[in-house]
């Protein structure tokens, strides 16, 4: 059993267990939504600073949607400065070797198609595919993470899907 | 038409391996299911950029450190330099703490209320969004705080007790009020005692069971109101009455932290509404709709956008 002040965020290991935990997976999902990756790795380090100076209030069942809601809504305040700016995704594609050489080229093209796909994709969307995709999160994860129903979240991954199958074949 | 056409989750039930054995061959095997197929392959290529988990948690750390020693003046150093730093740092210490009152603040974020006990055991009970401001050193001399949002106050009997606010000063003895500063508009209710609100060009006491709207200093107006022990809003209702549009989307800010996008022109628009403090949907609609107007709501992005009066 773990008593009370074990489960505590101001704890420092239980805080860093959080960040290692968590922080990768904030970090992607804010690249996902806002498709900038300098500030994406700026905001997660922000958002943890604000949990540590709420560690009190925050237990650390909350914490994970917590800091989901403060990492998007300081990422939201800075776009409100800067809407102007293009972002883009910075996604890499790893080569496939197995294949021959044909083959392979074809595959890369397909690739960097279908990365300009999800690019254009709507920004719920996106963040739901790349994160069970790239980030092997499941639906349940996702939700939490989210602050929204399964059902939801399995809506706009059939969704992103539908899209992104349209944008590859130019429909 | 198509089964995974016509069915919302179809698709995430394939990628999920939901479905069952023949509805899956029969899906791969379409010439549709195939490019899906290939789709989802080329998906598995996709990499994020890598993160530097402990690179990031170390400047985390070195961030938080930093900040707390700003705050608290402790420095880390080896034992042989304690004494002598030890002893500048008193030096120092008395220096700043003279030279400046220190302050103590009491900060809520979107959504947050917050009990704060004063140094006299008077209560201050903090709404969304606002913080308080005060010095404890001189607080036996003058019972003075700063105010930006909403607050309830519950004053311990005393020397008189002055909340600052930037549409003027509520002045009182010993008494419970609700004072709230948002924006142009300064609101004080009176539940216990005696208050005296005093802006730019008011000057008057208020009793229980009377309610005063000071509006860029000059009297909005005066009304008598039925009061219960304390405002609504510490049991999670927000009301707002006879408040223009921008107050009322700044209220949904302040308790829900949306970004929200109107038309200033709308700002004649005359809200009296009341709404629940935990369910941003309802809240919506309890506000938007009475006043009939359009708008969409992105619940991912918290973004509320009122497009206009239907």
């Amino acid at each position: 059993m773990t008593t009370i002040e074990e489960q505590d965020v101001c704890k420092e290991s239980v805080y860093e267990n959080l960040f290692v935990t968590l922080a990768p997976t904030l970090r992607n999902f804010l690249l996902y939504k806002f498709r900038d990756l300098e500030r994406a790795d700026d905001i997660v380090q922000e958002a943890f600073v604000i949990l540590w100076q709420n560690c009190k209030k925050v237990t650390p069942g909350l914490a994970k949607s917590y800091l989901f809601k403060v990492g998007q809504n300081q990422f939201l305040k800075l776009l409100d400065r800067d809407k102007v700016r293009q972002k883009h995704l910075s996604l890499q594609t790893d080569m496939v070797n197995k294949e021959d050489g044909e083959f392979q080229m074809e595959y890369n093209e397909f690739s960097a198609t279908l990365e300009s796909a999800i690019e254009q994709l709507p920004d719920g969307q996106r963040e739901v595919f790349l994160l069970n995709r790239v980030d092997k999160k499941t639906y349940v994860e996702i939700a939490e993470m989210l602050e929204v129903s399964v059902k939801a979240v399995e809506k706009r991954m059939h969704k992103a899907l539908v899209k992104l199958r349209k944008i590859c074949k130019g429909i | 038409m198509n089964r995974w056409e016509e069915d919302d989750t179809f698709l995430s039930r394939w990628l999920n391996d939901e479905l069952s054995a023949d509805e899956k061959a029969e899906f791969e095997n379409s010439a549709e299911g195939k490019e899906y197929v290939s789709m989802i392959r080329a998906a598995e290529n996709i990499k994020a950029p890598s993160y530097d988990t402990r690179g990031e948690l170390a400047k985390l750390k070195a961030r938080i450190n930093t900040a707390e020693q700003a705050e608290t003046k402790v420095i880390w150093m080896r034992p042989a330099f304690r004494m002598a730093v030890a002893a500048a740092v008193v030096v120092i210490a008395v220096v700043a703490y003279l030279a400046q009152p220190s302050l103590t603040t009491i900060k809520t974020s979107f959504g947050e209320q917050e009990i704060a006990f004063l140094p006299d055991g008077s209560e201050v009970r903090l709404n969304s969004s606002s913080s308080i401001s005060y010095d404890p050193d001189t607080w036996n001399e003058s019972r003075e705080i700063e105010l930006k949002g909403e607050a309830f106050f519950e004053v311990k009997r005393g020397s008189d007790f002055v909340v600052n606010t930037t549409g003027g000063s509520v002045k009182v003895l010993g008494t419970s009020f609700n004072v709230k500063s948002r924006g142009k508009l300064l609101d004080v209710v009176c539940f216990t005692g005696k208050v005296n609100v005093n802006s730019t060009n008011v000057d008057e006491d208020i009793t229980p069971g009377m309610a005063i709207r000071v509006r860029s200093g000059q009297l909005d107006k005066l009304i008598t109101k039925e009061v219960e022990s304390g405002p609504s809003w510490i049991d999670g209702i927000t009301n707002l009455e006879d408040v223009p549009l921008g107050e009322a989307l700044m209220e949904l800010e302040n308790v829900f932290g949306l970004d929200v996008q109107y038309d200033q022109a709308l700002d004649s628009l005359i809200i009296n509404a009341a709404f629940p403090n935990d369910s941003i949907e309802s809240a919506l609609e309890l506000v938007l709709e009475t006043l009939d107007l359009r708008y969409t709501f992105d619940k991912n992005t918290k973004r509320l956008e009122i497009q206009g009066v239907n």
